[in-house]
């Protein structure tokens, strides 16, 4: 086990590099440049190469690239051109915003499928499995604004229960924390239930029907007991992964839901970025991101492999591997 | 599209100022396509709050770009830094000069040397003096290289006789040079701090920096030591709410006092006692540009004859709602030497046929029209010029392209034969139809004319005002005859607001004066 988080942790620095250096390029090979952006109408030839300059965006590429590299390493981010001050103190305050919202969504997401998910599996083709599945999957096939957008018609201006927009941070209180974070949590979990809900259900299935379960019954275990203990357990792998999977999604930024709600979080800071085209900054925040994501599969794979004694021997059975297993064995 | 908002320099009128002083030039366009219906409820609003509310709040969808002027071309950021920041002179609703950090100013005779004579004892809000000597740090901040507007100010040389005298000598005539000292860019700066203005702005502003929490709001607080009156409500917070559906719920459920709107969101607000919808028209220009030096486009002809196939009043209807003032030249009708040329060739499309068959091409025409993709009334009102033009016998092959790929190979390459765009107007008409002029790099039209070369050259050296006033009004005569463009509108912003919200006005040039507004509690 140890061995695989060495090199999980390994894997994870070489993708950092590659991301932020195609980021990097993409960045300039873009038509239209921040200068010629910033001037619009207003351009000509003279102001577009002094205002290039003043951005330090004369000095060549490979230069622009190692500084920043350096700086990364030497915890010198940058600074923001737009903000100005430094790239890390401007993403700091986006991390609780982005991880308490996206840590809520997950919850959410993964309690009600849970429920739903084995509660159709012990009751295949019942009224609750055919019911929940269809409202399930009908809600996950809304676009993500237009259900934030009728969650606020009905929570905040017909009932004035929660805000619409804004994020008001834990130290302030966890009522006004909660209830800044509620509705997109709930925008954001409901996407991810459709799937979540199908894979808890296929793969409660197909661990029922295992010949471990004829043992738990030979045994005269009660049918409560043997489900939970074995039944659920065998068959947890799948939506663990899946699960990760979906939070490292949501921590890589949920852009829109984050607009919708104007939540100062990551994703739409990234966005900002781009299109302001300040360079240090998305730099900054494609680093923090694609880090997020790696440490959210990599949490993914250590509780698999705490749940399942299987996995641990075969450290190089990421978090797809499993996720194929349960997959296959669902459909 | 907020985005294009922003960027558009703004004139501007309270609902009751519109009514008054500039009700028949500024509204008749609109009150005529039937968007008028709420002016009467304004003239209902509650006069004068006594309890007024001691915090503004006002929607606003980016971050600005840092809070240092000098530093930034970004409209969304002068409307905030205008507040924190005087610049020497400022400029009324109508684009006339009057006292900033200046009190008075003089012009020597041969329009060379510029004295401004500033106030006593201003302080910036750091406790720093703001006197002569720091006024001319401050400009020569602005002309350094890492600068923005280097080259606009690289011909001044400045210079402090005594503690509030300033001196500008330009290298050569420009007879507007007073308006450079009147842009939100040109305002004066703390230059001891520099480096710390974009997050730690230092101005002589009615309003300080209280907090900026990025994506969230920007939070501002009356300046203690200002120079002037204290301003009428204590904080301003700018909320930034960048969705604008949400920017309409947060206005409905109080979160925010004022935004911005889309034209196509005002009918769900008018007959609604609690919200006035305030109407801006801006000092913006719209146009279809055409390239004259494409083989049909360079025949008069066909241009008069695109002019005359497209019904203006039915377009502006149509794609902004009503919200806009028909042009017939390139000159916004909000400034004062503004010429309605909207006869010059009125609707007409059998006029059209008539003068395209003049031209050779009664059997018919094909041109390529580039839209920008970003600017979504841009693109709808190319579709529909382009339906108007087919029933002449012009056919457009419309391409969309990214705003990017626009400026790049639209504008700065001129590939291509008809686009439509808006224009951000300036406090002097030079600088708006200098462009036309046929050697200037900002011609993408590639038009070219003798007269209106001329007309520039004896406009930019002519010392007196009434003379120029002349010369610009015979450039918008030529224009509008020559069109090398058809134009379309100048553009109305609508603003939407708490009912009790007074004093907010907007003006040619991207400011808010935000210490005059105050609204209810």
């Amino acid at each position: 086990m140890g061995w695989a988080v060495v090199r999980r942790v390994g894997a994870a620095l070489v993708v950092l590099l590659l991301v932020s250096l195609i980021s990097f390029l993409v960045l300039h090979v873009l038509p239209g440049d921040a200068a010629a952006l910033e001037l619009g109408l207003d351009s000509s030839p003279e102001k577009l190469a002094a205002l290039r300059a003043s951005m330090g965006a004369d000095e060549p590429l490979p230069v622009q690239y190692l500084d920043w590299v350096g700086g990364v390493l030497t915890g010198d981010w940058g600074q923001s051109s737009m903000y100005g001050r430094d790239v890390l103190s401007v993403i700091g305050p986006t991390l609780p915003v982005t991880l308490s919202v996206s840590a809520l969504a997950i919850l959410i997401a993964v309690v009600v499928s849970g429920v739903l998910g084995v509660a159709g599996a012990l009751h295949p083709g019942s009224a609750v499995d055919v019911v929940a599945r269809t409202v399930i999957q009908v809600a996950s096939a809304l676009p993500g604004f237009l259900l934030a957008i009728l969650l606020m018609l009905l929570f905040s201006m017909t009932l004035r229960l929660l805000p619409t927009s804004g994020y008001v941070s834990l130290s302030q209180g966890f009522g006004p924390w909660l209830a800044s974070i509620t509705l997109p949590a709930v925008t954001l979990a409901v996407g991810q239930m459709g799937q979540l809900t199908r894979i808890v259900r296929s793969s409660t299935l197909s661990s029922l029907s295992r010949d471990y379960m004829l043992a738990t019954q030979v045994k005269g275990l009660s049918r409560a007991r043997s489900v939970l203990a074995y039944g659920v357990r065998g068959a947890l792998v799948a939506p663990l992964t899946v699960a990760g999977l979906q939070l490292a999604k949501l921590l890589g930024g949920a852009v829109i839901v984050e607009s919708v709600f104007s939540l100062p979080g990551l994703g739409r800071l990234m966005l900002t970025a781009v299109e302001q085209r300040d360079v240090m900054l998305l730099q900054g925040v494609i680093v923090v991101v694609t880090l997020a994501v790696v440490l959210a599969t990599l949490l993914a794979d250590l509780l698999v492999m705490a749940v399942d004694p299987s996995m641990r021997g075969s450290g190089h059975l990421g978090a797809r591997g499993a996720a194929g297993r349960g997959g296959r064995d669902g459909y | 599209m907020a985005k294009e908002h922003v960027r558009d320099a703004r004139f501007a009128v309270t609902r009751r100022q519109a009514l008054g002083t500039l009700g028949g030039l500024a509204l008749a366009g609109v009150c005529a396509s039937g968007a008028c219906a709420p002016l009467a409820a304004l003239a209902d609003a509650p006069a004068g709050s006594t309890d007024a509310s001691d915090t503004l709040r006002m929607a606003i969808s980016v971050d600005p770009d840092g809070l240092d002027p000098q530093r930034t071309a970004a409209a969304a950021t002068f409307e905030i830094t205008n507040n924190i920041y005087d610049p020497l002179l400022r400029v009324t609703t109508d684009g006339e000069l009057v006292e900033g950090l200046a009190t008075s100013w003089d012009v020597s005779d041969d329009g060379l040397t510029l004295t401004f004579k500033l106030r006593d004892n201003v302080k910036f809000s750091n406790g720093d003096a703001c006197d002569a000597s720091a006024v001319v740090a401050s400009f020569q901040r602005l002309q350094a290289q890492d600068s923005p507007r280097n080259s606009e100010y690289a011909g001044y040389s400045f210079s402090a006789p005594d503690e509030t005298t300033v001196v500008a000598t330009c290298e050569e005539l420009n007879v507007v040079a007073l308006t450079d000292f009147a842009y939100a860019w040109s305002a004066v700066v703390d230059a001891k701090v520099a480096d710390d203005l974009a997050s730690h702005p230092v101005g002589t502003g009615p309003y300080v920096l209280d907090e900026w929490t990025p994506q969230q709001s920007v939070t501002l607080t009356a300046n203690d030591s200002y120079w002037g009156d204290a301003p009428r409500t204590r904080t301003v917070k700018l909320v930034e709410i960048p969705d604008a559906t949400t920017q309409l719920s947060s206005l409905r459920t109080g979160d925010v006092d004022w935004i911005l709107a889309d034209s196509s969101q005002v009918s769900a607000f008018q007959g609604d006692d609690a919200f006035q919808v305030i109407e801006s028209p801006t000092n913006a220009v719209q146009l279809m540009a055409m390239r004259c030096t494409n083989e049909a486009l360079s025949d008069e002809r066909v241009r008069q004859a695109i002019n005359m196939a497209v019904n203006k009043d039915e377009l502006i209807q149509t794609v902004w709602w009503g919200y806009g003032q028909k042009i017939g030249s390139h000159y916004p009708t909000v400034l004062k030497d503004y010429v309605d040329c909207n006869d010059t060739y009125a609707y007409d499309p059998d006029g059209a046929r008539e003068l395209l068959r003049q031209a050779g091409y009664d059997s018919g025409l094909t041109l390529r029209m580039r839209l920008p993709k970003d600017y979504p009334f841009y693109v709808s009102a190319g579709q529909m010029i382009a339906d108007y033009l087919s029933q002449v016998g012009v056919t457009c092959d419309i391409e969309i392209v990214e705003w990017a790929t626009w400026l790049d190979e639209v504008y700065n390459g001129h590939d291509y034969d008809l686009t439509v765009v808006g224009h951000t107007g300036r406090l002097d008409p030079i600088t708006m139809l200098a462009r036309y002029r046929s050697d200037s790099s900002e011609n993408y039209f590639e038009f070219s004319s003798d007269e209106v070369d001329s007309l520039i050259d004896s406009y930019r050296t002519e010392l007196d005002e009434g003379r120029r006033s002349e010369i610009s009004q015979d450039i918008q005569r030529e224009l509008a005859k020559d069109v090398p463009a058809l134009y379309i509108q100048t553009p109305v912003l609508v603003y939407i607001a708490k009912a009790s919200l007074e004093g907010f006005v907007t003006y040619p040039i991207d400011v808010y004066e935000l210490k005059d507004v105050t609204v209810g509690k």
